[in-house]
């Protein structure tokens, strides 16, 4: 009984403590979501692949989405003709590179600066890495589902007539609806609105219905993204209280089973960004900084949540490989850390 | 095969190998390779510091997760101090049992040659696996250091050529300092929170005691050594204007409170609040008794009209934050802040109206009497722990063969020092004293001892009176010669553990009212 008491005790703590941060990135994503202008945005991207994906992975800082959400925005960034070199590093560093990401990290690790700036300069490398590799080798075809493959090779053929890209708000793939896959609650498009490529919210919609959209927006972020940090903060407490300390304390030991151990749980738990540094600090007791900085740079690329997300955009194959480039080079950089420069 | 899959093979393979090599390359390096960093202290936060009462825990980060086991086993200090540990993530709270003892240097070691008790052996291979790694956890060793201030007290010198002067005992060095010039004669005096400063009412000899001026003086208490030290005495609250009578320093040093008069105009009376670099301002201007600032230095008790009125030194309010009315006087309060001893003149009680009980109150909403007397209640001092309380009380002695009439004039006050264990509200009276004085205790900061000043009589008492004493207090050695030598200065040691009693030593030093540096 005092068990239970412990795990309840501890879910509270963890979701009184990360509830604020969910509160404010909702909120703020919200409002960028309207006041930021996406065709001019897609004008301005280099075309360079390496810069393209420096930039792609910093669009972040623009668009503050967690996991949950970043995925909905690259696929509409992809309809409007953005290089997939681009749109895959923005796919993976939006999560982590963005304000409420590093103000929420900053605050939960605030004894431990190098865990902030170590879990940005990681992300950036996965992201530009990322980008860089697929935006120059792989051909859209290959990448992309072959719907939006046919869409973006259109686009890029037809750069004036944008009308005949127009997404029927029907036709938005059941897919694309965030959120609906965890809870099975709300089942609509992340996109409040009929969003066109030519309508943005920031730019044409009346005042009105942009309030409207923003307010439908919070409401549905929080409640999908809310619900998400209630599970996961029960799974945070329960794993922390039934599991015997020895067997944590053995995989937070070794340098290779620690980061191994927190690269899944990322993957298991998938918890947005926006408050998994929240989570992750009570492991901090158990597992070392590099064990740590996986969880935070592993967990916001690739979830399990997201996958049927990601499905939507690319092919499976693809997704394979990401996975596992994205774990590896997570591994190798962290393990580079734990082992060698832990503490310094 | 697409280009896809040969750019994302040959990825993939790339850092297949980079991984392997790494992993290799590390088993290879082992603990001893100069690229591995082994667990260690990165902060301690006692490390060559000077610490005192305010000082009840250490904090010990890491560089990363440690075996806490292993650590809390393999952690020394020296001498030792007890206490408990507790954990935060890779940081260690040591939060000691009782106030470190004065005037001892400490040393801090953690080493990982102690192989201990580090996890519970069990008998399956994955236990044992995990005890393997965590036998391999090895810490690098580290020594810290820390000291704790001198043991040292003030008085006022009681004859010769020092008479009226201040004087410092620092009892670590067995060092004797006079702080204040001949030409102050220093009527009463409060240290500041680290000892290193004390501030101390004085007036110029053959002035009158409306000319009482606050001064500060520096202590030097752990001063280094190797220089000269010279007090350094600063005039803090002059006498120009406003004619001082009593005052109290707040226990961060920061504020002090002095009751003052309008030289011009005797009416014009009030508390004021004087804080380092701002005007002095008006607390109160209401006719009050006491008072004493609060132990968080955020307000002041003064006794107003028949009860206790607590105002804010921080709001700049002159209305009460709350009124006691049931008690008339606060003694003290606990150093932490979390309890005080308050007096209770039981005036609604007819059948104890001229009794006083003194009470227990705390944070908790605790109201607790302690004791009801007849006598007075002239002072009282939590011990560091604020487990018991030491009290200076009296009790009325009648002489034999009076009438009922005679008895209400006829009475003489018998102080003793009475010691009240807060748990039980048990008084043990230790020890009487043979005249009644307006004095007060001192109860030293790491415990050692309580200090007292007693007029000396042709017939004084000794330690051999305590030791055949017995603890009702019908017992308590009275004495009725009035032959005064000088004012001598005591400390009373409260024992070790239950067995023993408590010792009465008499310091080889004449003064008055002797106050422990915090």
């Amino acid at each position: 009984m005092s068990q239970l008491h412990n795990v309840f005790t501890l879910f509270l703590s963890l979701l009184v403590e990360a509830m604020p941060f969910l509160l404010f990135g909702v909120v703020l994503s919200s409002s960028l979501l309207l006041l930021v202008d996406e065709q001019k945005l897609i004008t301005v991207l280099p075309k360079n692949p390496f810069l393209g994906a420096l930039v792609g992975s910093c669009i972040g800082f623009l668009f503050p989405v967690c996991e949950c959400g970043n995925i909905p925005v690259a696929r509409r960034l992809l309809t409007k003709g953005v290089a997939p070199g681009v749109a895959i590093a923005f796919l993976l560093a939006a999560p982590t590179i963005n304000p409420v990401v590093i103000w929420s990290t900053w605050v939960a690790f605030r004894g431990q600066p190098e865990i902030v700036i170590l879990r940005v300069v990681f992300s950036l490398i996965i992201a530009v890495s990322v980008g860089c590799l697929f935006g120059w080798g792989a051909n859209i075809v290959e990448l992309l589902q072959p719907r939006l493959a046919k869409r973006f090779l259109f686009r890029q053929s037809n750069q004036v007539d944008s009308l005949s890209l127009t997404t029927p708000v029907g036709d938005i793939s059941k897919l694309m609806q965030s959120g609906t896959y965890l809870l099975g609650e709300s089942g609509q498009s992340l996109f409040p609105s009929p969003l066109t490529s030519e309508q943005t919210l920031a730019s044409q919609a009346p005042k009105a219905i942009k309030w409207q959209q923003f307010l439908q927006n919070v409401a549905q972020e929080l409640q999908e993204l809310g619900g998400m940090l209630v599970i996961g903060s029960a799974i945070a407490a329960t794993i922390q209280v039934f599991v015997p300390r020895e067997i944590v304390f053995g995989l937070g030991q070794s340098p290779i089973t620690s980061i191994l151990a927190m690269m899944l749980l990322a993957a298991i738990v998938s918890i947005c960004s926006t408050v998994d540094a929240f989570f992750a600090l009570s492991f901090v007791s158990t597992f070392s900084s590099g064990s740590l900085l996986a969880f935070l740079v592993f967990g916001p690329t690739i979830d399990i949540k997201a996958l049927g997300l990601m499905l939507s955009i690319f092919r499976p194959k693809v997704i394979i490989y990401l996975f596992i480039i994205i774990a590896q080079l997570t591994f190798a950089m962290t393990f580079v850390y734990n082992y060698f420069f832990a503490g310094f | 095969m697409q280009k896809i899959d040969k750019v994302a093979l040959v990825a993939i393979l790339s850092l297949s190998l980079v991984i392997g090599s790494l992993v290799l390359g590390s088993n290879a390096c082992g603990t001893d390779c100069f690229l591995y960093v082994k667990p260690k202290i990165t902060d301690f936060s006692w490390q060559n510091k000077t610490i005192g009462r305010e000082d009840q825990a250490f904090l010990v980060k890491f560089n990363r997760p440690v075996n806490r086991d292993q650590i809390e086993q393999s952690l020394v200090i020296e001498p030792s101090l007890a206490g408990k540990f507790s954990w935060s993530g890779n940081k260690l709270a040591y939060t000691l049992n009782n106030p470190v003892p004065y005037g001892e240097k400490y040393r801090l070691f953690l080493d990982s040659a102690s192989e201990g008790n580090l996890l519970p052996q069990k008998s399956t291979g994955q236990f044992n696996q995990l005890t393997k790694q965590a036998k391999k956890q090895e810490i690098e060793p580290f020594l810290g250091q820390f000291r704790s201030r001198d043991r040292a007290f003030a008085y006022i010198a009681g004859e010769g050529v020092n008479q009226g002067r201040l004087i410092l005992y620092n009892w670590t060095k067995q060092q004797k300092t006079v702080l204040t010039p001949k030409n102050l004669v220093v009527l009463d005096f409060e240290s500041y929170p680290q000892g290193d400063r004390i501030l101390f009412s004085a007036i110029e000899r053959k002035q009158s005691l409306d000319q009482l001026k606050l001064y500060r003086v520096s202590t030097g208490i752990n001063h280094n050594s190797d220089q000269k030290f010279t007090a350094e005495i600063k005039l803090v609250v002059d006498s120009e204007k406003y004619q001082n009578n009593k005052y109290d320093l707040s226990q961060d040093g920061n504020t002090i409170v002095v009751q003052r008069i309008n030289r011009s105009q005797p009416t014009d009376f009030a508390l004021w609040q004087i804080t380092e670099g701002q005007e002095p301002q008006i607390l109160t201007k209401k006719a009050v008794g006491d008072f004493l600032i609060t132990p968080d230095s955020q307000a002041i008790a003064v006794a107003q009209g028949e009860g206790i009125a607590l105002f804010s030194l921080t709001e700049r309010e002159q209305v009460a934050l709350n009124y006691l009315p049931q008690f008339g006087r606060v003694v003290s309060f606990s150093v932490d802040g979390s309890a005080a001893v308050m007096v209770n003149y039981n005036q609604e009680n007819k059948d104890l109206r001229y009794t006083k009980s003194l009470f227990y109150v705390n944070n908790q909403g605790v109201q607790k009497e302690l004791l009801n007397l007849e006598g007075s209640i002239i002072d009282c001092q939590f011990n560091p722990k604020a487990t018991h309380l030491y009290c200076l009380l009296t009790r009325l002695e009648f002489p034999e063969n009076i009438s009922p009439e005679q008895a209400t004039t006829a009475y003489r006050e018998q102080p003793y020092i009475a010691e009240i264990e807060l748990a039980t509200a048990k008084t043990i009276p230790l020890l009487g004293l043979p005249e009644y004085q307006d004095s007060q205790l001192s109860v030293a900061p790491d415990g050692l001892g309580v200090l007292f000043d007693q007029v000396l009589t042709a017939d004084s008492f000794d330690a051999q009176n305590l030791q055949n004493r017995g603890s009702n207090p019908e017992q308590i050695p009275s004495s009725d010669i009035n032959n005064i030598i000088k004012s001598r200065l005591w400390i009373l040691i409260p024992p070790v553990d239950s067995s023993e009693v408590h010792q009465l030593e008499e310091l080889p030093l004449i003064g008055f009212h002797p106050q422990w540096l915090p």
